[in-house]
């Protein structure tokens, strides 16, 4: 389903239909998902890109931080650790070539669950989502998940559990291609205080970067190094 | 003859000629006053110009406008404390004398504009509202606009903009919903004295946990509040966003959990009950259970 498309095509799955079909002189851009059905006239010739894009936008945006909550990992001072955990995607279909885009259509199979990382008056709401931790790349569906590869480092003179990670949208750039994939660190200072980076680099080579939405939306991002995590690691 | 003097002191004014017009004020004293005040008007634009552009990411949209306009206004006076006696042949004192006396009377007929404009700026500087915050003050409750001047403007939810004056915001009571990021609501229902309340809490806790806009963390809180005469009361606690809590009443928060809550726990054969009176009889050989009302 993912890549780029400029003539008429057709995608069917069990759970999503895409078409961009010619009708007259224009051509009838379809959507069905879950039964929910989009349909848009594209007046010209068109350039169209289906890609995963960061999952902050559906069923509205209210946070811009996204949570994973994963099975504990305890690090001894001065060690690093890698794993493999999932996160949710949102399905973007963008208009445009090159350095141009516009959101044409968006979508998301993943259910939403938000939550406070925190306290109420001082805290963050997130996009949380839950999964394991793995030792190897799992098996995802990439309509739902993508794979999250996260490197933590122990910077602390403790030994500290690791339950969770914040990741902050700016920057936020999605691989994907026999999966999806979302490149990260986690600098651990104290057992309530990190700092996560998001690494531009795919998982595996032959990746193909998706567009983020902010590009799309032409949101001005200001790139920030890394997001603070200061309400716990746990 | 007075459309000749007017004449005569425009002609005078507009060729700059030595000529008094007032005492010794002459028609080039006229021009540079209102040149001054040209100039002023010039700085204090490019002031505001300044100040957005260097504070416009510090401060709230409402601040910076209330804070750029209160610069524009000293620039102003102080600007006319210098060109009314270095042009119009007022000296300083009788000019402060003149402002004092100016300020008397407006703290006399105006104590109410004043007491708004000070408490516009007791609210930018405590700042217990500003713009895009969801409050309640009196029997108003809506999404600030904007703190001005005088007054502070709030659009309700049903989409009216309602005027109250700065003072009466910083003195009265304010509760502002969007100073934290989660807002707890709080419901509750009742299930029949027969069902399993284990059982119901569960549904209720899965139900819940279906619902995208409650929040994950802090988990909601359900608990049997009560046992009332007719019902076991099921309370429970439950945190959304406040950003999304905030543009919708509490109205449409209940009806979007409660018809949910039922529907799980009629599903599984929980009912809510009715209310009913049990009826003991002397001889004790007729009992009669009214179930309804």
């Amino acid at each position: 389903m993912y890549g780029e498309y400029s003539e008429p095509f057709s995608y069917r799955d069990d759970r999503i239909e895409i078409s961009v079909e010619p009708e007259g002189a224009s051509f009838l851009y379809r959507r069905v998902c879950d039964g929910r059905v989009v349909e848009k006239i594209i007046a010209d010739e068109f350039n169209l890109t289906i890609n995963p894009v960061e999952p902050f936008h559906l069923p509205e945006k209210i946070s811009r931080f996204l949570e994973i909550s994963f099975r504990p990992v305890i690090l001894k001072p001065g060690s690093k650790k890698s794993i493999y955990l999932t996160f949710p995607l949102e399905i973007g279909v963008l208009l445009g070539k090159g350095t141009s885009y516009d959101l044409l259509d968006i979508f998301s199979l993943s259910a939403t669950k938000y939550s406070l990382y925190g306290t109420p008056d001082a805290g963050q709401i997130t996009r949380w989502h839950e999964c394991q931790g793995f030792d190897s790349v799992p098996a995802t569906d990439n309509r739902y998940e993508g794979v999250l590869y996260l490197t933590m480092e122990n910077q602390s003179s403790g030994f500290i559990e690791v339950s969770r990670a914040i990741l902050s949208d700016y920057g936020m750039q999605i691989w994907y291609g026999d999966n999806v994939s979302l490149t990260c660190s986690m600098k651990i200072f104290s057992h309530s205080t990190a700092e996560t980076f998001i690494i531009n680099r795919p998982l595996n080579p032959g990746m193909k970067s998706s567009i983020p939405l902010y590009v799309a939306l032409k949101i001005p991002v200001v790139q920030r190094k890394g997001h603070f995590m200061e309400h716990g690691l746990s | 003859m007075i459309t000749d003097n007017i004449q005569e002191i425009l002609d005078a004014i507009l060729t700059g000629k030595d000529v008094n017009i007032v005492g010794s004020v002459t028609g080039a004293d006229i021009l540079f006053f209102i040149f001054s005040l040209v100039v002023a008007f010039v700085v204090a634009t490019i002031a505001g110009f300044y100040i957005k552009r260097k504070f416009t990411h510090r401060l709230k949209k409402d601040t910076l406008k209330f804070f750029t306009r209160v610069v524009q206004v000293i620039i102003f006076i102080i600007a006319l404390g210098i060109a009314v006696p270095s042009f119009l042949d007022i000296s300083i004192t009788i000019l402060l004398i003149g402002i004092a006396g100016a300020l008397v009377v407006m703290a006399l007929s105006s104590q109410n504009v004043i007491s708004n404009f000070v408490g516009g700026i007791a609210l930018h500087y405590e700042r217990p509202v500003s713009s895009g915050d969801y409050i309640s003050i009196q029997d108003i409750s809506g999404v600030v606009e904007g703190v001005k001047m005088f007054s502070t403007i709030v659009k309700t939810t049903s989409g009216v903009f309602v005027r109250i004056p700065n003072n009466q915001v910083y003195s009265g009571t304010v509760t502002n919903y969007y100073a934290n990021v989660a807002r707890r609501y709080e419901y509750d229902l009742g299930i029949r004295y027969q069902d399993d309340i284990g059982k119901a809490i569960e549904l209720v806790r899965m139900a819940l946990e279906e619902y995208t806009y409650i929040l994950k963390n802090p988990a909601p809180d359900i608990f049997v509040s009560d046992i009332d005469a007719n019902s076991v009361r099921i309370k429970f606690r439950v945190w959304f966003p406040a950003s999304w809590a905030n543009t919708r009443d509490d109205i449409s928060l209940y009806t979007g959990i409660l018809p949910r809550i039922k529907l799980a726990l009629e599903k599984e054969g929980i009912e809510l009950p009715y209310a009913q009176a049990v009826l003991h009889f002397a001889d004790s050989t007729l009992k009669v259970q009214n179930r309804g009302v």
